[in-house]
């Protein structure tokens, strides 16, 4: 009787050599997702990426653990878990994110049954998505590309596997496995028809999720849901209403990227760009600044839900440029601006919030909790701020006094008192009384410069004969200090001075990534300096008192556009890796949709272009043809056309038998095998004509070829057969399986 | 020169092996696998060795096809004093011609039963395989040649080896095949039990074909045409024997050359003039089976014979056919 070939199978301990392979890999590939995350798991990680290989090449360690182990492990991973959200309280999710690497690891160096596979997949499942959400990049793109297939094919292994051996144990020999063999094993197995097929479907789903993806309008993709705010905590206070001393260095620790900057015009790119976010003009208690209510007042609130700020509604200037910010969630509530703007747009509406564009200052209803981008057109970086005019009322006069008198302000500081004689000291030291503010600003940096060096740590405990104001304390000795030292510093000798002058934190510099060209500006650039009021200008001036700094930043001087990102190139391999979240950025993100629009219309007329070509070209061709058709016939022309007659008639030959003959000298009979494939697909029936169909394909197959029927004439019945319904025919398709 | 069989030769040669296959059901009932091995082996032009207890119609089976395809039936009980001369004849001083006259052996019939074989001594069994592989007796300074068509059925009993000469692994691989008969069924075996008959010789079988139309037979079967890939499926299955851990030696090229042959005998029974995988999968184990040996020999021969089956089921298991 005939029976259906039998494809050979990977037995069962080859089965769960694979399991084992794909298994560790998807532990592997879930884990190294947890780096996008920003939680701290290196340790986890080191071990996991190290017991990966050991246990690809040592499967037999894995049986070796003994029960004590297994029954201690749980106990003991749990008993870390709380350890670890103990010595972190509050952040749930890096804790969660451990104790899942931790029973990725046990899963990884242990035997793995059936249930603790399906763990493994569950397991990466969480950290491939957690990263996801949380990083939002185009990494993230390739890491559920690859961990999709990598569980597909481990799925797939352990069914097989399942119905290979059911519920028994896997044999001995599965843990002396030999890669190479196993490779060549699976290669000879492996259906490459159902291989290239389900690889065709999946690139294939990829690309049409890509093209949907380019035109359907978008919603929200960045959002990071609400997994970001457990995961970066609380905002930093160095960027809140109240700013203590240290506060600012505290954020300087973090490495962290903070916002990313597309520019327009690199030509307009500072070699020390200065990001302002606040301005603490009140020092209300020692060590401390805030913003003072006055200033606050100044701050306009939108009206409503919107996606536009108007800026100091300057003309459009030749040399403006734009910039776009993406500013990364759980910072602050301000927004860096590194000058004054026409406009500021956001690609999503925001709840009302408030700001003032003389001022410098725009505030959000509260920290973003996700990605926030937005762009600042006409920007000028040029023209320092102005004093801030206030809330106006209907005909355009300000409500509230230009100038707010805490700009002169000492605080806490009484008039004569014992600090006051401290800092009158110290300013007629530093300039003659009737010294401009620049002048001043000058000499009272390079007074300080000579006192103090810069240092993160600061020692300023109160002592015996020493003021007890910390700022002040610090003037008065000569020890190290950090930049809010500096600019605490300044603000009290300048107003000691009869110099308005303020306080103000943000961001100072940043590096150039040159592979996706922006600005990427780090937590750790995070910086306080100060500002001194210009009356004969009007303005605020930029002063810098940091040693090192440049006194007056590079408001209006210093190298600007390619010689200063030169200077400011990040060279770090990490750049590569910090380029793909501004790539993605720059995808996801759309004010309005026009570039969006443009994409799509650039992809429809690529395709409608390669058409309108297909057809010109034919049509062209159809009417030379036609021009050298009509054309008078000579005896050259007709051998021409008798010539291209004779190569069609011979390349139609060669295409019935030479082809034929050509392929089987290369053992590959097309005929043979389309007669294999048939006999493969069509089951034993009892019909008399599927037996003689049967007989002619096996002829086909496996008979001499003289002696062979028409081969076309036997695959259409073949595929009549295989088309008809098995009750009514009693021949049709094998079923599956 | 065509490679391949004309049909109508097929047809004929299907006919007459049904009408074979159909006489020789008369009297071996129930067992129409062994009747289709059988012939196989006479088509094929090998010689077949039985391995079964006593009484289970080894004798009838061999008679059978003798009476069918009309051919001279001989039946050599071997014993532990049986001389070579005994089975392949002897030459005798004739008085008359003053010359010594060769007297042939049982073994110059078509049809040889070697009953028993490895009851006699080695010289003796020698000297019948000879005639298994050449076809010719030597004996007094000439050649004879014996029948043709030739088939020994050779027979030994599995169990019982109490003082026997076991054939070496050399002359086993001059059988074709080695069978088992098995006992009948029930219902056939109550059809035996009914049939007054106990003796072969009182069966009366008329001939269907003759001996000239089975050595056609044997000669269309070499062209029977084998198509490369089954090929290579056939010497995969020979190579993957040579380095079986399991076996003490693989299959030799005379196995290879057997297993072939065998497969476009049964390609011709079932009117194929071409092989299908699934002949050389059906015949792989009657054809190799006996000519593999366990690395490590098992506590019998019945042991050994169930654990080389397995071995062998594995590696053809193993191998996807074209």
């Amino acid at each position: 009787m005939w029976t259906e070939p039998k494809r050979p199978r990977l037995n069962l301990a080859e089965l769960h050599q694979l399991r084992w392979l794909l298994g560790t890999l998807l532990a592997a590939l879930s884990a190294w997702t947890v780096p996008d995350m920003g939680i701290d798991a290196w340790g986890w990680l080191a071990l996991i990426t190290v017991a990966a290989p050991v246990m690809l090449w040592r499967p037999a360690w894995s049986t070796r653990l003994p029960g004590w182990a297994h029954r201690l492990a749980f106990p003991v991973i749990l008993g870390l878990a709380a350890v670890d959200c103990r010595l972190d309280p509050g952040r749930v999710l890096p804790a969660l994110v451990r104790l899942t690497l931790m029973l990725l690891l046990y899963r990884m160096v242990t035997a793995r049954k059936r249930r603790d596979d399906l763990q493994v997949i569950v397991l990466g499942l969480f950290l491939v998505v957690v990263a996801g959400v949380l990083s939002v990049s185009v990494v993230f793109v390739l890491q559920i590309l690859a961990f999709t297939a990598c569980a597909l094919l481990f799925l797939l292994t352990i069914t097989l596997a399942d119905t290979a051996g059911g519920a028994a144990e896997a044999p001995a020999e599965w843990a002396r496995v030999r890669w190479l063999v196993l490779a060549r094993r699976v290669r000879a197995v492996a259906n490459w028809y159902v291989v290239l097929l389900g690889g065709g479907l999946f690139v294939g789903l990829v690309a049409v999720s890509s093209i949907v993806f380019i035109f359907l309008p978008r919603f929200e993709f960045e959002n990071s849901l609400f997994l970001s705010r457990l995961v970066q905590g609380k905002s930093k206070t160095g960027f809140s209403e109240t700013v203590s001393l240290g506060a600012v260095t505290d954020i300087q620790n973090d490495p962290g990227i903070a916002f990313n900057v597309d520019v327009s015009d690199r030509a307009q790119v500072p070699a020390t760009p200065y990001w302002r976010m606040l301005v603490l003009d009140d020092y209300f208690a020692p060590g401390q600044f805030r913003i003072s209510s006055a200033l606050m007042g100044t701050l306009r609130v939108t009206p409503d839900k919107t996606t536009r700020f108007l800026g100091t509604e300057r003309r459009p200037r030749a040399g403006a440029s734009t910039w776009t910010v993406y500013f990364e969630p759980g910072i602050s509530k301000y927004l860096p601006l590194p000058g004054r703007f026409g406009q500021l747009m956001f690609a999503e509406q925001q709840e009302p919030f408030n700001g003032n564009a003389e001022l410098g200052v725009v505030a959000l209803s509260r920290p973003p909790t996700r990605m926030l981008a937005y762009q600042l057109d006409e920007l000028d970086l040029t023209t320092p701020p102005t004093e801030p005019v206030g809330e106006t009322d209907e005909s355009g006069e300000p409500r509230s006094a230009p100038k707010n008198p805490d700009y002169l302000d000492l605080g806490l500081l009484v008039k004569n008192d014992e600090r006051t004689i401290w800092l009158d000291k110290m300013t007629a030291e530093i300039a003659a009384p009737m010294s401009t503010p620049e002048d001043f600003a000058r000499r009272a940096c390079a007074w300080l410069e000579r006192r103090h060096l810069t240092a993160m740590q600061v020692a300023n405990e109160p002592a015996e004969g020493l003021p007890t104001d910390t700022i002040v304390r610090w003037l008065a000795g000569t020890q190290p200090g950090h930049c809010e030292y500096f600019a605490g510093a300044f603000v009290l000798l300048a107003r000691a001075a009869g110099f308005p002058a303020r306080m103000i934190v943000g961001f100072k510099g940043g590096k150039w990534n040159s592979h996706s060209e922006n600005l990427v500006v780090r937590n750790s650039d995070a910086h306080a300096w100060a500002e001194i009021y210009d009356a004969k200008k009007n303005a605020w001036l930029r002063v810098d008192p940091t040693p090192g700094a440049d006194v007056f930043g590079s408001l209006t001087g210093g190298r600007r556009g390619e010689a200063a990102l030169q200077a400011m190139t990040d060279t770090r391999f990490g750049a590569r890796f910090d380029s793909l979240r501004v790539f993605w950025y720059r995808r996801i993100v759309s004010f309005g949709q026009d570039t969006q629009v443009r994409l799509a219309t650039a992809v429809q007329q690529v395709f409608e272009g390669w058409g309108r070509g297909l057809k010109d070209y034919l049509r062209e061709k159809r009417v030379q043809f036609r021009a050298w058709f009509a054309q008078p016939w000579d005896w050259r022309r007709l051998a021409w056309g008798a010539g291209g007659v004779m190569l069609l008639l011979v390349g139609a030959r060669w295409w019935r038998t030479g082809r034929l003959a050509w392929l089987r000298r290369r053992g590959a009979d097309p005929i043979r095998r389309e007669a294999g494939r048939w006999l493969a697909r069509l089951a034993a029936g009892d019909g008399a004509d599927a037996v003689t169909l049967r007989g002619s394909l096996e002829r086909l197959r496996y008979g001499a070829a003289p002696t062979w029927p028409d081969p076309a004439k036997i695959f259409r019945a073949a595929r009549r057969v295989a088309a008809r319904p098995r009750a009514a025919g009693g021949s049709g398709l094998a079923s599956p399986g | 020169m065509s490679d391949f069989v004309p049909g109508p030769a097929v047809t004929d040669a299907r006919h007459v092996l049904e009408r074979i296959r159909a006489n020789m059901r008369v009297t071996i009932r129930g067992k129409d696998e062994v009747v289709d091995q059988v012939l196989v082996c006479l088509v094929a032009g090998g010689h077949l060795l039985i391995e079964d207890l006593p009484g289970v119609g080894k004798t009838t089976l061999a008679y059978s096809l003798a009476r069918s395809i009309d051919c001279d039936f001989a039946r050599i009980q071997f014993t532990s004093d049986l001389l070579p001369s005994d089975v392949t004849g002897v030459g005798i001083y004739d008085e008359q011609t003053k010359a010594f006259v060769f007297k042939p052996g049982p073994v110059f019939a078509n049809i040889v039963l070697a009953d028993e074989i490895n009851r006699a001594p080695p010289k003796t069994q020698s000297a019948l395989l000879e005639v298994m592989e050449r076809g010719k007796v030597s004996a007094d300074g000439g050649t004879h040649a014996a029948g043709a068509p030739f088939m020994v059925f050779a027979t030994q009993n599995p169990v019982d080896y109490e003082g026997t000469f076991p054939l070496p692994e050399s002359q086993l691989d001059r059988f074709l095949m080695r069978l088992r008969m098995g006992y009948p069924d029930a219902a056939n075996e109550l059809d035996i039990l009914r049939a007054s008959q106990t003796a072969y010789d009182a069966i009366a079988l008329e001939p269907v074909a003759s001996r000239a139309e089975v050595l056609q037979l044997q000669a269309l079967v070499g062209q029977v045409f084998v198509e490369d890939s089954v090929l290579e499926f056939l010497l995969r299955i020979v190579a993957a024997t040579r380095t079986e851990a399991e076996f003490k030696a693989g299959i030799s090229v005379r196995g290879g050359l057997a297993l072939k042959r065998a497969a476009q005998a049964r390609a011709l029974l079932r009117g194929r003039d071409f092989i299908l995988p699934e002949d050389v999968q059906e015949l792989a184990a009657p054809v190799l089976a006996h000519r593999l040996a366990l690395a490590r020999p098992g506590a019998d021969a019945l042991e050994e014979r169930q654990a080389v089956a397995a071995v062998l089921r594995k590696i053809l298991a193993a191998l996807p056919p074209p």
